[in-house]
């Protein structure tokens, strides 16, 4: 009972402080703003934003060229600008497009000719393999464009008497009318298998975006405990901890009441990241477990920071080493996105990084 | 004051081992992230594919040479032909990412349209292994719908032409054979330009540069927590008691930390430089401006608040909310619109801008006029600052 009543006075010394205190309410009610705007932005755009952004220059103005630049824009893993080569190469430079694809004038009269070589010029920086993978999708398209030319010539080929009976108009027409049959409608099928063997639902190519943002909302959460437990640290430098000691306060009390205090003050940024996160997926059902997850994770950081606050002698050594942690463990958080891709399987330690075990659970979660 | 402050900071043993420390960071996080992306990873390191391969026809062929033909896969991914047995328990063993399977008629089954699936198995270990295939694979569907389309109904308008069934198959055999052999050299299609140009704005430097901005940040916040400490100890107000006025101190703050940060980044351009990463004076310039500028701000927070909680709130959360909103975390080129718009408005993202237009060498172009308005419009939030603070009564001991 009284352990009980230790925590209960500590933490609501802990919120007191930070409650009545106007300009700390003030500067939590503006982030919680830019907080929720910067969430809802981001998880709204995520499946647009997952896209590869290219551009494309349309040199020509022919039937055959429009459509291409049609169905490319229409592509779900294609993010299209459509300019002029020098705009588009500004944005380029800028990093806003991975590449250009620039279709030359005569692309339509070259492929009737069965003239296939350098049918569109791709703009790309050194060494991106992108590039490489939106060719390939770009040639997906046009495949169909170099067919019908490359079969219909084989149709004139043929002998006389074996090839009156169509005109190239309704050779195409013919053809178009097959493309748009679900016969052929041909895919892979895809079936996902996890480590055990089960299968599973695919992931949405949205995914990774919306790693990034829980990725930069954990770094966010982490911030706001880094500056609660701030005044821990004050208040061992000006001896009031010491002072309270003398009232008999525990420093299991003290840790709990603490760590209770920083939680609550991170909830509405919990929630506000938990609701954004599952609404923007359409994933509402997990909202609970999202919230906890948040939850679970501010606590970690508070007992991190908490820990930094009791060993170490200063505010300023506290704010240095608390803001290398943030770093640190953001930068783990961001890397471990890319683990296996870009960079080879890391350590064992870095699965026990808060950041790296948040993601993994919201990437659970989102799944 | 400055030169008590310089022998302050040259006396502090531990602030110097967590410069270094800082330092070190920065030097082997771009050590680390140095390597040639481009450059094949050993076998073992690479994603593993496997294929089972049951019909010997050549559209199962046109399937596996996408990837054995794919410089993209023969360099990032080791892709195995195999029986299914073996591919099946290899895949169980963790040793694929993922394993397609054709099955047998499969192209039997494509003349007679009774599309056979082709099965594709992915692994859900490591989901952006499992995202790239999925999207590559889906992309490759493409060609052989072009190539069955064009078969079938060539076939067709032969047939209706009057050809026989034998000569239209045979016909239909040759051209699938030559559509297959176009899909195959689908590189051809393509003129590839590699532009090289300095300003291109890649991802590695992108966050090189990004945690130099916070570093910088966090140093002029520290600046800013000894200005509070110095006001809650009483030392600014008897400063101000013999005549040193409140900008004056905390001009001196500002000249101390933009002393100590051009220091810093000459040093972070010389371990760059021992690194092969050359970087140009101007780009140095900005960031040293940068730094002032961030210095002016964390100093106008620690002379308008009181309270020294307050100040780590407000400054914390400038920096690293400012980075997120202004493209710093999730780069600026991903934001959506309205995101950008917000980013336009911090100084995170025009120093983003700025010190990219200073490695392509566009920095002159910028004129030096923009850079003295930023220096004095520090100056102007210092003195902003004084006044408030000159205002804000002798509130000095309490409430700290």
């Amino acid at each position: 009972m009284k352990m009980l009543n230790g925590i209960m006075t500590q933490f609501l010394l802990r919120m007191k402080l930070l409650c009545r205190d106007r300009m700390t309410v003030f500067v939590f009610f503006l982030a919680a703003i830019s907080f929720l705007y910067g969430m809802s932005d981001l998880n709204r755009e995520a499946e647009e934003r997952s896209s590869i952004p290219i551009g494309i220059v349309n040199l020509s103005d022919e039937p055959m060229a429009q459509e291409l630049t049609q169905r490319l824009i229409q592509m779900p893993s294609l993010h299209v600008t459509v300019g002029d080569l020098d705009t588009l190469m500004a944005r380029m430079e800028d990093g806003y497009l991975r590449c250009i694809l620039e279709i030359r004038e005569d692309y339509a009269e070259r492929i009737e000719k069965g003239k296939y070589k350098e049918l569109i010029t791709v703009y790309h920086q050194e060494n991106d393999n992108v590039a490489t993978v939106i060719t390939d999708i770009a040639a997906g398209e046009m495949m169909y464009d170099v067919c019908l030319a490359r079969a219909y010539a084989e149709y004139e080929a043929l002998p006389p008497g074996e090839k009156e009976k169509y005109t190239r108009e309704q050779y195409e027409a013919y053809t178009e009318a097959m493309r748009s049959d679900v016969k052929f409608d041909f895919a892979f099928r895809f079936s996902f298998v996890d480590t055990e063997g089960k299968e599973q639902k695919g992931t949405e190519n949205s995914l990774f975006y919306r790693q990034a943002v829980a990725a930069t909302a954990a770094m966010l959460l982490a911030m706001l405990q880094l500056s609660i437990m701030a005044g821990v640290v004050m208040e061992k430098e000006q001896g009031i901890l010491r002072r309270r000691r003398l009232t008999a306060l525990g420093m299991a009390a003290e840790t709990v009441g603490n760590l209770l205090g920083a939680m609550t003050g991170a909830i509405l940024l919990a929630a506000i990241f938990a609701a954004c996160a599952c609404f923007g997926a359409g994933k509402t059902e997990v909202f609970g477990a999202m919230l906890w997850t948040t939850l679970l994770f501010s606590i970690m950081m508070s007992l991190i920071y908490f820990i930094c606050a009791k060993i170490l002698p200063g505010l300023q050594s506290y704010q240095i080493c608390g803001t290398l942690l943030l770093l640190v463990f953001g930068a783990c958080g961001f890397c471990s996105m890319v683990e296996g891709v870009l960079i080879d399987e890391f350590p064992a330690w870095f699965d026990y990084v808060p950041n790296c075990m948040f993601l993994h659970r919201v990437t659970e979660l989102l799944t | 004051m400055l030169i008590n402050d310089i022998k302050r900071i040259v006396q502090n043993k531990r602030l110097w081992a967590v410069l270094l420390v800082c330092l070190a960071a920065v030097w082997l996080l771009a050590r680390g992230m140095q390597g040639d992306n481009a450059e094949a990873l050993p076998e073992k390191e690479r994603v593993a594919i496997g294929i089972i391969n049951h019909d010997t026809s050549i559209y199962s062929k046109m399937i596996t040479s996408m990837y054995l033909e794919n410089g993209l896969f023969t360099s990032y991914v080791s892709i195995e032909l195999g029986e299914a047995d073996a591919v099946y328990k290899r895949f169980a063993d963790g040793e694929l990412d993922m394993y397609v399977e054709i099955p047998e008629d499969f192209a039997v089954s494509m003349e007679s349209l009774e599309h056979l699936p082709v099965q594709v198995v992915i692994s859900t270990r490591n989901t952006a292994i499992e995202l790239m295939l999925k999207n590559l694979m889906e992309s490759y569907a493409g060609f052989i719908n072009a190539v069955e389309v064009n078969c079938v109904s060539l076939y067709d308008v032969m047939r209706d032409s009057g050809m026989s069934r034998e000569a239209a198959r045979k016909t239909n055999e040759k051209i699938s054979i030559l559509l297959i052999m176009q899909a195959l050299s689908r590189d051809e299609f393509f003129k590839e330009v590699v532009t090289e140009h300095e300003s291109f704005v890649k991802l590695i430097p992108f966050y090189i540069h990004e945690a130099v901005f916070l570093l910088m940040g966090f140093f002029a916040l520290l600046c800013g927590v000894r200005f509070q400490k110095e006001h809650h100890s009483g030392i600014v107000r008897r400063l101000n008691a013999v005549g040193k006025s409140s900008f004056l101190i905390l001009s001196e703050k500002l000249l101390f930390l933009e002393g100590g940060m051009i220091l810093l980044l000459l040093a972070f351009k010389a371990g760059m430089a021992a690194l092969g990463v050359y970087i140009p004076m101007s780009a140095v310039v900005v960031m040293s401006v940068a730094g002032g500028d961030l210095g002016a701000i964390m100093l106008t927070f620690a002379a308008c608040v009181q309270k020294m909680q307050n100040y780590l709130l407000i400054s914390n959360m400038f920096l690293l909310l400012g980075a997120v909103l202004g493209g710093g975390i999730i780069p600026y080129m991903y934001l959506s619109e309205h995101m950008e718009r917000v980013a336009k408005c911090l100084p995170n993202y025009w120093f983003l801008k700025a010190v990219f237009a200073a490695h392509a060498g566009e920095l002159p172009g910028y004129p030096g006029l923009l850079l003295l308005l930023i220096f004095a419009a520090a100056a102007g939030l210092l003195g902003a600052a004084a006044w408030v603070y000159s205002r804000r009564g002798g509130r000095v001991y309490e409430n700290a």
